[in-house]
């Protein structure tokens, strides 16, 4: 079921609003004139005006019974506004309104001409120039930049094929930059995870950490996202070397439990030299 | 107060124009991500039958007891039509463990079943990397290559002197309601001061709600003190805080309820009428028996029994054992939450249907509007030679800044939006950080006419970047139709108003600059006037046309 549009009640708001205003404006001491091409009497002013916010009143009235006080009236100011800037626009073109009182041409200044003839300016050209060839250089880099951009971090050559359990699966690191450092100094690196899209219905679980899991309840932190692109970002024990291990362990929905590992310096090796590099400037042997 | 408005307006008005311009298209954000996802299907609305109710709702039940027996909840999610997030939901369950020692939360699953016979569906469609509208709406707050932290400060600086430049600009206007319906076409500074002002003015309660609401949203960044003076400014006396004042329950395992959760479901469908039912959950708190809560489904304008606070919809809540209608429970927070909720949902316009968001989007488009004519106003004021004499470099260095940004960011910024909206469709379907590649697009086409609006003399950059704009949205249609199988044609064949309306809607934008290209063209390349004064002096003077018009822009 489709929910209720309501079109009926917001066009007789609009309409009830255009009504309104235009009332309103036969009675303002300005519009009135110009749009009756002479000036209302009080009494017909008085009656307008008591018209118009009739009009406006009625127009909240079927907002607040159709939408509710809240909606209703949130949404009447809304379609009041269009209203009152339809009138605006459309008052110029006001087909009853009175001649214009006959005003004498003005002159334009004889400078604007002067002005106009005085160029060219050097100083200007100058700028113009030093902008075009910036402009060159946004699409250049842009250009150059779509052109070398890399392919997916799961479809690239070094990322990890290979099967867990009953059910095959990609694995690679996002970026094969050095950890990114966060709050309390903690390398963190992030991997991404796709399993075959029949095997992907059959996981409950995918969880990652450096070093072998010492108990079912601790492996590392579970990959989240669409099936097609799962994400984990783990943290990096200070201890890791080039043979410390990447445990993946998944969970399928029939509760088994399988596990596969990797040694860092083969999943990421610029991780591992990352932490030799840290290893050495800090002399921690 | 006059130079209050006037500076407090000109120093953040570019940024504010941004804000408003990412941030209108986000009333709509759920069907651009839609339309830049084109590998996901048309939605089909399909409801489960209501003489299959129990076996259907019996088999998804079935599916949650298998996968987890205990949980800290379940959720069914019925087939209906949302507001948030936009579109039809279809039938899927929801399931958290019970948490880890020592985790806050469990992990979670969820699944989709068909809504005909119960059974698993298979996963959806992988659609294209892509931030989406969401990823457009959340840089009118967060902008893009800036720090959370910094961006959300900037905007809000900018919003308080926005609401600064409204109230100070209401008390400058001091005829405000005689001029009321005024607009003088043709007459140059006179004119963009009527415009600016019935702009301003017809949308004030928009302007006035949007920016203060756009605040209250920050309101713990903005003003920490009272809340770090009761709680402590760390990380867990923040949690505190929000526990307390959402009045969170802590959650115990819970197993398969007893009641019949279909009875339960129709009890709610006679109650609220058909397809009103949003989801059934099942959870227990601490301490407590378990409940199934019954939501209802937002309806657009007038859904909900008029009420604006979204994100309190009515529910039904009842006995998990015995099927027994529970009291109804406070809104967490009282007087004061409420007051929050209904102010952001202003902002968001979430409770709107069709009509409302209609109306939201066109109340944004004011706002660039209003901000555009302000920034125009300015330069009108203070520029000493006329646009169409070509003299801009003999300005005031101050006045041809504000020029250039002015160009550049009013034509040039939509044509960028525009070029996001390309990129969606001409990148590599398969390159590395697509979705930022989207937005590299998006800032690299409007450096790009930052650029040309200083290259070219003032008055052609105007018309060459309004153009420029127009001829972006007009082809955005035109690319998807080569790109995607979903052309206008098409779509509109199909009934899928989402494709057929996001196309539409770039072609009125494309009329919309095609209008604004015209009207600029007319006056400072032609120098033809509609004040028949202006154009019989420019005849007179019989000069090169350039030199024509007195007024302009």
């Amino acid at each position: 079921m489709t929910p209720d549009v309501q079109t009926g009640t917001h066009l007789m708001m609009l309409v009830l609003g255009l009504a309104g205003l235009l009332s309103l404006a036969f009675a303002s001491e300005r519009h009135g004139e110009h749009l009756l091409g002479r000036m209302p009497d009080p009494r017909w002013r008085w009656s307008a005006r008591a018209a118009g916010w009739l009009l406006l009143a009625l127009s909240l009235a079927l907002g607040m019974a159709a939408m509710g006080a809240g909606i209703g009236s949130a949404l009447w100011l809304g379609w009041l506004s269009i209203a009152g800037l339809a009138w605006v626009f459309v008052f110029p073109h006001w087909p009853w309104r009175p001649a214009l009182r006959e005003r004498p041409p003005r002159v334009v200044r004889e400078g604007i001409r002067a002005e106009a003839a005085a160029f060219p300016d050097p100083a200007r050209r100058m700028g113009r120039r030093i902008a075009a060839v910036l402009l060159v250089f946004t699409i250049v880099p842009f250009a150059v930049g779509v052109s070398r951009v890399q392919i997916p971090p799961l479809e690239r050559p070094d990322a990890i094929q290979g099967q867990i359990g009953p059910w095959a699966f990609t694995l690679a690191e996002s970026d094969r930059k050095a950890p990114e450092i966060v709050d309390m100094d903690i390398p963190m690196k992030e991997f991404r995870l796709r399993f075959c899209d029949e095997c992907d219905r059959h996981i409950r679980q995918a969880t990652l950490k450096v070093n072998r899991p010492r108990s079912e309840r601790a492996t590392g932190m579970g990959f989240v996202g669409q099936r097609w692109e799962r994400k984990a970002e783990i943290p990096l024990p200070a201890t890791l070397r080039a043979d410390s291990e990447l445990w993946l362990t998944v969970t399928g929905k029939d509760g088994s439990v399988h596990q596969a590992s990797w040694r860092m310096d083969k999943v990421s090796p610029a991780t591992v030299a990352w932490f030799e590099q840290q290893r050495s400037a800090h002399a921690i042997p | 107060m006059a130079w209050l408005h006037t500076w407090t307006g000109l120093v953040v008005g570019w940024v504010l124009f941004f804000v408003f311009a990412t941030g209108t298209p986000g009333y709509f954000q759920y069907d651009i991500t839609r339309w830049m996802q084109p590998e996901r299907p048309q939605v089909q609305r399909v409801q489960i039958p209501e003489a299959d109710r129990a076996l259907v709702l019996g088999r998804a039940l079935d599916r949650l007891d298998q996968l987890a027996p205990t949980a800290n909840g379940w959720r069914i999610t019925l087939p209906h039509e949302s507001l948030s997030p936009r579109g039809w939901q279809e039938l899927s369950i929801r399931w958290e463990d019970v948490p880890r020692p020592g985790h806050e939360r469990g992990a979670s699953g969820s699944e989709r079943l068909d809504p005909l016979t119960g059974a698993l569906q298979p996963g959806e469609v992988q659609p294209r990397a892509t931030a989406g509208g969401l990823g457009l709406y959340r840089m009118h707050y967060m902008l893009h290559y800036l720090p959370y932290d910094w961006a959300i400060r900037l905007v809000g600086v900018c919003t308080m002197l926005m609401l600064l430049a409204i109230i100070s600009g209401v008390i400058a206007h001091k005829r405000i309601f005689k001029d009321f319906f005024t607009f003088r076409p043709g007459k140059g500074q006179r004119s963009w001061l009527d415009a600016h002002n019935a702009l301003s003015v017809m949308a004030l309660p928009f302007f006035l709600m949007i920016t203060y609401s756009g605040l209250v949203f920050f309101l713990f960044t903005y003003m920490p003190a009272g809340r770090d003076v009761q709680y402590g400014s760390h990380q867990a006396a923040n949690k505190v805080f929000y526990d307390e004042l959402l009045e969170r329950h802590a959650h115990a395992p819970m197993t398969r309820p007893k009641a019949d959760v279909a009875a339960l479901v129709s009890q709610a469908e006679d109650a609220w009428g058909k397809g009103r039912v949003a989801s059934v959950s099942i959870e227990r708190h601490e301490g407590g028996a378990a409940e199934i809560v019954v939501t209802q489904a937002g309806a657009g304008d007038g859904g909900n029994g008029g009420s604006l606070d979204f994100w309190n919809p009515p529910r039904l809540r009842f006995d998990a054992d015995t099927g027994a209608l529970l009291p109804e429970e406070p809104n967490p927070g009282g007087g004061a939450r409420l007051t929050q909720s209904v102010m952001l949902n202003l902002h968001e316009g979430l409770f709107a249907g069709i009509w409302g968001r209609w109306l939201y989007f066109a109340a944004g488009l004011l706002g660039c509007a209003m901000i555009g004519t302000g920034l125009v106003l300015w330069t009108v004021k203070r520029r000493r030679h006329h646009l169409v004499s070509g003299r801009e470099s003999a300005e005031h260095p101050g006045v041809r800044v504000v020029e250039i940004l002015n160009v550049a960011t009013m034509a040039g910024l939509p044509l960028a939006i525009a070029a996001y909206f390309w990129a969606n469709r001409l990148l590599p379907i398969d390159m590395a950080d697509r979705a930022a590649w989207e937005f590299h697009s998006l800032f690299a086409a409007w450096l790009g006419t930052l650029f040309l609006a200083m290259a070219r003399p003032l008055a052609r950059a105007w018309v060459e970047l309004l153009w420029g704009s127009c001829v972006a949205f007009a082809l955005v249609p035109v690319i998807n139709a080569l790109t995607t199988d979903r052309h206008l044609g098409n779509s509109l064949r199909a009934g899928d108003w989402v494709f057929a309306g996001f196309d539409l809607t770039q072609l009125g934008l494309a009329a919309l600059f095609a209008l604004m290209a015209v009207k600029v063209q007319r006056r400072v390349i032609l120098g033809k006037s509609r004040d028949p004064e202006v154009s019989r002096v420019s005849k007179v003077l019989g000069a090169r046309p350039a030199a024509r018009a007195e007024e302009g822009l």
